[in-house]
């Protein structure tokens, strides 16, 4: 549908070598040297008042007369001819037929071709005006922000300066499809805006005659070809080179194709960047042929030079920009992950995520192998698998726009992810970032109406040519693919991985900084501990011993009252004593390692029971209701807290009778443990005074006396469980402990 | 009874009270034994390492150290290296700790560099009496120890 067409025998079709040309204008071929004239088009009588077997064999003052013929030598001789076509001069046929523009060019097999074309005097006297819109509509389009500006600008201008109803942007994609990225269109015409074409509707004759030529002009689609005359080059004997002739004969299957589209008349022109094809700007005229005359056709050949040398350069800044929102987004992000220390901020819904600036539906993040998702992604179990599946290639970054063909599985998600991009962390690891464009074809759609019938008369075999079945083959062609990743969504990708890697490396070093610390700190702990323990104990027991010596020595010297002083000192350096060591074990309990196993809680109760047995002659009883679980936990530390809570419900007892139940709630998760007793009971507002260290709610001697410090150790070594202790007593009655051992689930 | 022919006892301790209440200990446990004081790493040294050694004269032979690890002018750690080093990375002499100290990698500490018990002194005196009876019982009673070791100059004299 663009410049020329195909179906797949066009590519056959060598176009170049059509041996005719279109009938606006004439074209000779001489010889180099001397000039003469060795073809020539079968119209030459009406541009050139002489019919082809007037001139074949004479030399070309013939045609246009010894002055104009030495003038044209000069001419010849200033131009390279061989890089394209080249307007000369204008010439007036010596048979007096109207004056003519004169062009040339050779051949890359040494023929010289002149064409010649109409004078148009009114084109001549409007000429400065065209060039005076082309600058303005240059002016404009520097102006433009973005590539897509630009081409909606450059296709306003060009139908502008051209007159036809339909101008349009194409832009060819890598794999050779295209698609229409700017129009500007007459009232009433059906839009093509957004239409993508396969890449066999531009076949590679085709491409070649774009690059070689910057305009191609078919004024009258219906028109009738003109033969030259001989068809063969009468040395060479095969048919001459027309690549670069402006008046070539065009292709039946692009002529087939205009008539398709009920195009009348087209004017190509070509865009090139750094010298390969990357669109064109395409004309047509539907109501009538047109026909534009060189002046205009030279202000917008001239356009697309400026136009391809600009667009270079926007695309380059669009890209830019692109680059430069990407790298802005990615910084913000990395910036928030530094915040929150972990990668998952790249998946919240607020901005900036992983999906800021960067163009995809959707992305999941695989962090220590939890999945989290955020916009349009395939199911979890997929992800997983992909996943797993990327884990095992090697290269930590991966980007396809058709995953299905490198990863089979992804078929059954194609329409949602055709299209991915993924890093990963490590090697071997499957954590990582994945990034999910849809099929392409589930997302374009173009501006044309997609209800209208698609009927055509199939008598030529030409129904195919059509823009709607165009798009529809585009559609198939792209089965199963998204649109590609681009270099800079790549890097950005890449770039994002260092920024998350280094992250999770300062993360890892600072656990492991912290640990270090955190050991380091708590064995100084330990030491400080046990030497402040030491250091008041030393004068302790210099006290105490003295007073011992004393007691011996002088005791009998002593009033009863002065030896009851020197008891009570011997009492309170030994309560100070015992306050001390208690004090180290409760500062140690929160700070000791635990060694979690297994434990038998039956065979612990049991074990501690027997420290009770000689209470049995006071008439205590302690009995377990029911069997205990096997827990998770630190032995040692779990029999001591046991030992503290029987010990309690016995000692704080007064009961002819003493009762201690101990007993579990297995039901609950995680178990509740609990002792019973029948003592004297808590009153609620002592509940949380009884936890406190050295706090006793009785006098000094009362119930077997004790520091006050059994149930804050006990507390805190069931803390360091995860778990919990709590109370539930009536004064008088009896006191029920429960606990956990594990944190709430 | 212990037979007089035994070597004698070097305690290192620089607290008076402290060694007081071991020589009372010792007396109650029955032990009569020559009893010698270090007051100080450096006493400690000069008696048990030929290079600290100080002028040489009458050394009686010793049986058994009893160390307090409260030094004015060191560490007891310092003083078993310095053993150690001085007597082929071996101590000369079985070494008892005693101490208020209960830090258990102090006494994993000690053992390592060859202590032969560690003892963590209790406020009563009676039962530091008993302690040090379990530690006479054992080590000048009941075990064989090794020939008994020469100082390299001679310990301070017993006071008491």
């Amino acid at each position: 549908m663009p410049a020329t067409t195909d179906s797949s025998n066009c590519d056959r079709e060598q176009i170049q070598f059509s041996g005719a040309i279109q009938p606006h204008g004439a074209l000779l071929v001489l010889g180099e040297t001397e000039l003469r004239i060795q073809q020539a088009s079968a119209n030459s009588e009406a541009f050139l008042g002489l019919p082809p077997d007037a001139l074949l064999g004479q030399g070309v003052a013939r045609v246009l007369g010894k002055s104009a013929s030495a003038e044209l030598r000069e001419r010849l001789a200033a131009h390279s001819l061989s890089a394209g076509l080249v307007h000369l001069m204008t010439v007036q046929p010596l048979a007096g037929t109207p004056a003519c523009h004169l062009f040339g060019h050779r051949t890359a097999d040494g023929h010289l071709l002149l064409e010649f074309d109409r004078l148009d005097e009114a084109a001549r006297i409007s000429a400065p005006d065209v060039y005076q819109s082309v600058h303005a509509a240059l002016h404009r389009l520097q102006s433009a922000e973005t590539l897509q500006a630009f081409f909606d600008h450059a296709v306003v201008e060009v139908r502008a300066i051209t007159g036809f109803e339909r101008v349009m942007a194409y832009r060819f994609a890598a794999d050779g499809s295209g698609e229409v990225i700017a129009e500007s269109l007459a009232a009433g015409l059906e839009p093509y805006l957004g239409l993508h074409y396969p890449a066999v509707d531009i076949p590679e004759p085709a491409r070649r005659v774009c690059r070689l030529s910057w305009l191609r002009h078919l004024p009258d689609a219906g028109y009738h070809s003109v033969p030259l005359i001989p068809e063969c080059h009468p040395e060479t004997g095969a048919p001459v080179d027309l690549s670069r002739s402006f008046l070539r004969s065009v292709s039946r299957m692009y002529t087939g194709y205009l008539k398709n589209m009920g195009v009348k008349a087209t004017l190509v022109t070509t865009l090139l960047k750094d010298g390969q094809l990357w669109g064109l700007i395409s004309c047509m005229h539907h109501s009538a042929p047109r026909y534009l005359p060189f002046e205009t056709r030279a202000a917008v050949e001239c356009l697309a030079h400026m136009v391809s040398l600009l667009m270079g350069r926007k695309d380059a800044e669009d890209h830019y920009a692109y680059r430069l929102k990407l790298g802005e987004a990615r910084e913000q992000l990395l910036d928030a992950m530094f915040q929150a220390n972990a990668p998952h901020p790249a998946l919240r819904a607020a901005e900036p995520n992983a999906l800021s600036a960067l163009d995809a539906e959707g992305v999941a993040l695989l962090d220590k192998g939890e999945l989290h998702r955020l916009g349009q992604t395939p199911a979890e179990a997929d992800i997983l698998a992909l996943a797993e599946w990327l884990a095992r290639r090697d290269g930590l970054w991966f980007a396809s726009h058709e995953l299905a063909e490198a990863y089979p599985p992804a078929a059954s998600f194609q329409p949602l992810a055709s299209g991915l991009l993924a890093v990963r962390w490590a090697p071997g690891s499957p954590d990582g970032l994945l990034w999910f464009r849809p099929e392409w074809r589930q997302v374009v759609h173009w501006a044309g109406d997609p209800n209208k019938p698609m009927e055509i008369d199939d008598s030529s075999g030409e129904a195919r040519l059509m823009p709607r079945t165009s798009f529809e083959l585009w559609k198939e062609t792209v089965a199963g693919q998204s649109r590609p990743w681009l270099e800079c969504e790549i890097e950005h990708a890449i770039e994002l991985r260092h920024g998350i890697v280094d992250l999770i490396l300062r993360h890892t070093e600072q656990l492991r900084r912290i640990n270090r610390e955190l050991a380091e700190s708590n064995l100084e702990l330990d030491t400080f501990a046990y030497a402040a323990s030491h250091d008041l104990k030393e004068p302790l027991r210099g006290i105490h011993t003295s007073i011992e010596f004393l007691q011996e020595e002088d005791g009998p010297l002593l009033s009863s009252s002065g030896q009851g002083r020197l008891a009570t000192v011997l009492r309170l350096t030994r309560r100070m004593d015992e306050l001390i060591e208690t004090l180290l074990q409760y500062s140690r309990v929160g700070r000791i390692d635990l060694r979690l196993e297994a434990v038998d809680l039956n065979e612990l109760v049991v074990q501690t029971l027997e420290l009770f047995e000689p209470l049995r002659k006071e008439r205590a009883t302690a009995r377990m209701l029911g069997r205990l679980p096997v827990v998770e936990c630190d032995r040692v530390r779990v029999g001591e807290i046991f030992t503290n809570l029987i010990s309690n419900a016995l000692k704080y007892n007064d009961r002819e009778e003493k009762r201690v139940d101990i007993g579990c709630d297995a039901s609950a998760d995680p178990p509740v443990f609990f002792v019973r007793d029948n003592g004297i009971g808590i009153a609620v507002r002592q509940y949380a005074r009884i936890f406190q260290i050295f706090r006793r709610l009785h006098p000094r001697d009362a119930y077997g006396g004790g520091t006050g410090a059994g149930l804050t150790i006990t507390k805190k070594a069931i803390e360091r469980h995860g778990g919990q202790i709590w109370l539930e007593s009536v004064p008088g009655r009896g006191s029920t402990f429960f606990f956990t051992l594990a944190p709430p689930r | 009874m212990d037979r007089s022919e035994n070597g004698a006892l070097l305690i290192v301790e620089d607290s008076d009270e402290d060694y007081a209440l071991a020589l009372w200990a010792l007396r109650q446990a029955g032990c009569a034994r020559a009893i010698r004081r270090a007051r100080s790493l450096t006493e400690a040294l000069a008696c048990l390492c030929p290079e600290h050694a100080g002028a040489l004269g009458e050394t009686p032979l010793l049986d058994l150290v009893l160390l307090d690890l409260n030094l004015p002018d060191g560490t007891g750690q310092e003083l078993l290296l310095a053993l150690r080093a001085a007597h082929g990375q071996a101590l000369p002499v079985p070494v008892i700790v005693l101490t208020t100290s209960s830090n258990p990698r102090d006494v994993g500490e000690f053992y390592q560099l060859g202590v032969s018990g560690y003892l963590v002194k209790p406020l009563d005196r009676e039962r530091f009496a008993a302690q040090m009876r379990v530690v006479v019982d054992y080590w000048l009673r009941t075990v064989r120890l090794p020939p008994a070791f020469l100082p390299v100059a001679p310990c301070p004299e017993q006071t008491a």
